[in-house]
């Protein structure tokens, strides 16, 4: 934190992190470098590279205009020990991080306006969450008058037409049919950046029309329809837990890409807030012009964020994770429906039919532990803010570390605990049925040093097999597919007795089937085609 | 010339700023142009208290500023003045004050106006020094030198830097003030910058550049191709065998490490050290030496390097050591536990040396390749 007589509108024009991909890589300094510490009032000419104006925007909110001293998204240099300490009878542990680290309460957001997600705030009154996603609106570029007025604030008599635009009544009363009838849309629907305020106060019905316009980009009024683009959206809530004036749907709370949760005011730096206050500076009406975003920034941001590559080895332990979850052994007869889902569906609690599995040491099983799987649309969150990650922390490509630090606020409202699990009897992790970050965190290490432990790095041959036909089967002769079936078919054979079905070993049998079957198909052509 | 001090700032009960001083009539005849600077201070958090002291600070400065202009300048000012208010003329050297105010007031704004902090050090006693730089091109000397200041005075070359960009003459366009500064930093010793600022002083005047390098304007085009073949040349080096430079040392006397360093081939300078647990990068030419903690070296050419000694294993290896290459021309009896070759960055007659009982390293010029 800096003190309170900083500069607002200073911009560090010194690299914010030492190693990061758009830092020369050399160890020659040039001009830039010998004059970085001049008042930066504009952006320098032709600009930072644009993961450097992230993180750049990045430590000017910490600094300057959100007090959240935390850095609960912690990384660590694997080459030094993270020292850590541990205080009172119940042995809170302080680790002190070797890497650079972030709150989450500012970076989360910040991650959000660059993929153009979607960010539910979460944490009571006053805690900062409308005045972080108003920042948001103004790193767009837009004024903050603008931005403010934008915001839609949720209430139970909030209307489609009242949020979304209302038909002119001229041509309500002249119109021979609903083509004829202009609409006049709402000026935020056309933003970068949209804040709904208090969405779980909205009323069931304008909240379907938002889902439309959370998941699809576009609005219809009275059979109009306003296409409203890519953008990043900001929802906050004082309680998500149910606690609003309407049950947020469903589907609704499933489009949601990030939940982030206000954490408490540190009273250490009351003294911050004191000499805001004294100062009448609003950090908002305040932000450098060196850390906005305008409209082909933005583009070329979510574009260079997509660009990271998500390496095999990093890929395969979100799959082994993710695979964990489905099963459900006892949902169905037939392989493919043996799932939660099929429970859910059918308005079968999970965890009585959980409760019949006795084949499984349902502590140490990670699925055992959650009511659902992942959806695709998670996958695809967690892919997506991991590769944003990664590039604000000027990595070249995803690490374990990237996804690991993204995973528990993507997956925050998506994965349900079982919270009668025998995982959760032990004392020791009564607390993680409260603390569904540190949950979800401690999930997913599990997976992987199960991943570790059966060596899946080094001996995958479902990932061999799969590897093998995604070559393509072009030109593949009649022995080589008899050959390849059989090595299929006997892996499912070692299978039979030699494992449980974890949830991995399901997520498997199913990927050989899927190949077998391909194999098979071929086969069948090959013979018929006599070639 | 700078001198350790505290983070205090300035409190109330500073000199109060003499009206009738060079700097309190520039401000009266300019208050419409120095107000509104006042007022963005003020809010950003300046306090009136911390921003009367700062102005009382630089009163001296602002009168060495103005004492003795330049005739050949007096109705010539290259930069524009600072806001459509043209300075009167009966104020010489009002440009320069008007700068000096402004960087002033921008570095109280921002927390910088420290005793002991280096651009309060540049604004109080570097600019005097560098007075017809100054009132040759105001806007843009003044808030370069305060900028540059801070990165110069990490090295402690903060004086030696100053001295040499005094020594030279003022840039005829204000687009040199920043190369002149730049290579006058590689000059005095800050080595990272050298690609830079041989780039930079290929382009400046050679009369300029000559003062800055301190050679001869004619001969500046080959003093700088003959250094870039060869970063261990420069006229009046001796180019003999020997010690040319010493890099690093003891954490207690202000050196990089704690731990005895040993030097193994790496890097991307071919040149790297093992101190502490942590690889580090060797830069160095004739001017200075620096070394950078770099993550992920290759250090596989690094496998057969002797362990460090340490400790009473390590006196009592060091007892037992060998004697020190003889071929290499030093002026110390010790155990050598590195030589590197410079390779195809420095030249093979170059070598970087770690010893048993030195925090310090030596880069050596032998008489041939070492075997």
């Amino acid at each position: 934190m800096n003190a309170p007589d900083a500069d607002l509108t200073q911009v560090s024009a010194a690299p914010t992190r030492a190693g990061a991909r758009s830092v020369p890589r050399g160890l020659a300094l040039d001009v830039a470098h010998l004059f970085a510490d001049e008042a930066a009032a504009e952006p320098a000419a032709g600009g930072a590279p644009l993961d450097e104006k992230l993180r750049q925007a990045y430590f000017w909110m910490v600094n300057h205009a959100i007090i959240s001293p935390h850095y609960d998204v912690e990384f660590s240099d694997p080459a030094r020990p993270v020292t850590t300490f541990h205080l009172g009878d119940s042995r809170a542990a302080v680790d002190l991080p070797t890497d650079q680290s972030y709150s989450s309460f500012v970076l989360l957001p910040l991650l959000t306006f660059a993929v153009r997600g979607r960010c539910l705030l979460v944490g009571g009154p006053g805690r900062g969450k409308t005045a972080s996603a108003i920042l948001m609106g103004v790193i767009a570029g837009y004024p903050v008058r603008e931005v403010r007025r934008a915001m839609q604030h949720g209430h139970p008599q909030l209307t489609v037409q009242d949020m979304f635009g209302t038909p002119l009544p001229r041509d309500l009363v002249n119109a021979e049919s609903l083509a004829d009838i202009d609409v006049a849309w709402r000026s935020w629907l056309g933003m970068r950046v949209k804040i709904v305020d208090e969405y779980n106060r909205i009323p069931t019905r304008t909240q379907s029309a938002l889902l439309t316009v959370l998941a699809d980009g576009y609005v219809e009024v009275f059979d109009q329809v306003y296409e409203t683009g890519a953008s990043a959206w900001y929802l906050t809530a004082n309680d998500d837990a149910g606690g609003g004036t309407f049950q947020v749907v469903d589907a609704l709370r499933d489009r949601i890409d990030v939940v982030v949760k206000a954490l408490a005011f540190n009273s250490r730096f009351l003294g911050d807030l004191v000499a805001r206050a004294e100062r009448g500076l609003r950090p908002e009406e305040n932000v450098p012009p060196g850390v906005v975003f305008d409209a082909d920034e933005h583009d070329r941001l979510h574009r260079e964020v997509l660009a990271v590559p998500f390496p095999a080895p990093v890929r395969r332990r979100l799959e082994h994770f993710a695979s964990q979850l489905e099963l459900l052994e006892r949902a169905a007869w037939q392989l493919e429906y043996r799932t939660k889902d099929t429970a859910r569906l059918a308005g079968v609690d999970p965890h009585l039919l959980a409760l019949a599995d006795d084949g499984r040491d349902r502590v140490e099983d990670v699925g055992a532990q959650t009511l659902n799987g992942l959806s695709v649309r998670a996958l695809q969150s967690l892919v997506l803010y991991a590769k944003a990650m990664a590039y604000f922390r000027g990595n070249a490509e995803v690490t374990l570390a990237d996804l690991r630090a993204v995973l528990p606020f993507v997956l925050h409202d998506k994965l349900q605990p079982d919270l009668a699990a025998p995982a959760f009897d032990d004392p020791e992790r009564e607390p993680l049925r409260t603390d569904r970050v540190s949950w979800i965190r401690d999930l997913f290490d599990t997976a992987c040093r199960q991943h570790d432990a059966a060596d899946l790095d080094r001996d995958d041959p479902v990932g061999d097999v799969l590897a093998e036909l995604a070559q393509g089967l072009d030109g593949v002769d009649e022995a080589t597919v008899r050959t390849r079936l059989a090595r299929i078919e006997g892996l499912l054979a070692g299978w039979e007795q030699a494992t449980k079905l974890h949830g991995d070993v399901y997520d498997d049998a199913l990927a050989l089937k899927y190949a077998h079957q391909r194999y098979s198909a071929y086969l069948s052509w090959l013979r018929w085609s006599g070639a | 010339m700078t001198t350790p001090g505290g983070d205090a700032p300035a409190r109330p009960g500073a000199p109060v700023l003499d009206p009738g001083s060079t700097l309190g009539r520039v401000l009266r005849a300019h208050a419409a142009t120095v107000d509104p600077w006042l007022r963005t201070a003020q809010g950003l958090g300046a306090e009136p208290a911390a921003v009367r002291a700062a102005l009382a600070d630089v009163v001296p400065v602002a009168d060495a500023l103005t004492a003795t202009p330049d005739p050949a300048r007096a109705d010539d000012a290259t930069d524009a003045p600072p806001t459509p208010d043209s300075p009167a003329r009966d104020l010489p050297g009002a440009d320069a004050v008007l700068a000096l105010v402004r960087t002033t007031l921008d570095l109280v704004a921002r927390g910088r106006w420290h005793t002991g902090r280096a651009q309060r050090t540049a604004v109080v006693q570097v600019l005097p020094a560098l007075a017809p730089w100054v009132r040759a091109h105001p806007t843009h000397v003044v808030p370069a030198v305060v900028a540059a200041a801070d990165v110069v005075a990490r090295t402690g070359l903060l004086d030696a830097w100053s001295a040499r960009v005094a020594a030279a003459p003022a840039p005829d366009d204000a687009a040199h003030v920043r190369p002149a500064l730049l290579v006058a930093a590689w000059r005095t010793g800050l080595v990272r910058y050298r690609d830079a600022a041989l780039d930079a002083a290929a382009a400046l005047p050679v009369a300029l550049a000559g003062a800055l390098l301190g050679v001869a304007p004619d001969d500046v085009a080959d003093v700088l191709t003959r250094h870039r073949a060869d970063r261990w040349w420069w006229p009046q080096v001796p180019d003999g065998a020997g010690v040319l430079r010493r890099v690093g040392g003891f954490a207690g006397w202000g050196g990089p490490w704690v731990g005895l360093p040993v030097a193994v081939p790496g890097g991307p300078t071919g040149w790297a050290v093992i101190a502490d647990g942590q690889t580090w990068a060797v830069v160095a030419d004739v001017h200075g030496a620096g070394v950078v903690p770099v993550d992920d070296l290759d250090l596989s050419a690094a496998a057969d390097a002797p362990p460090r000694p340490r400790g009473a294993v390590g006196r009592l290896l060091a007892g037992r050591a060998p004697a020190p290459e003889p071929s290499l021309p030093v002026p110390w009896q010790d155990a050598t536990t590195g030589v590197v070759p410079g390779g195809a960055a420095t030249g093979d007659d170059v070598v970087l040396v770690s010893r048993a009982h030195s925090y310090a390293l030596d880069v050596v010029r032998v008489a041939g390749v070492p075997a």
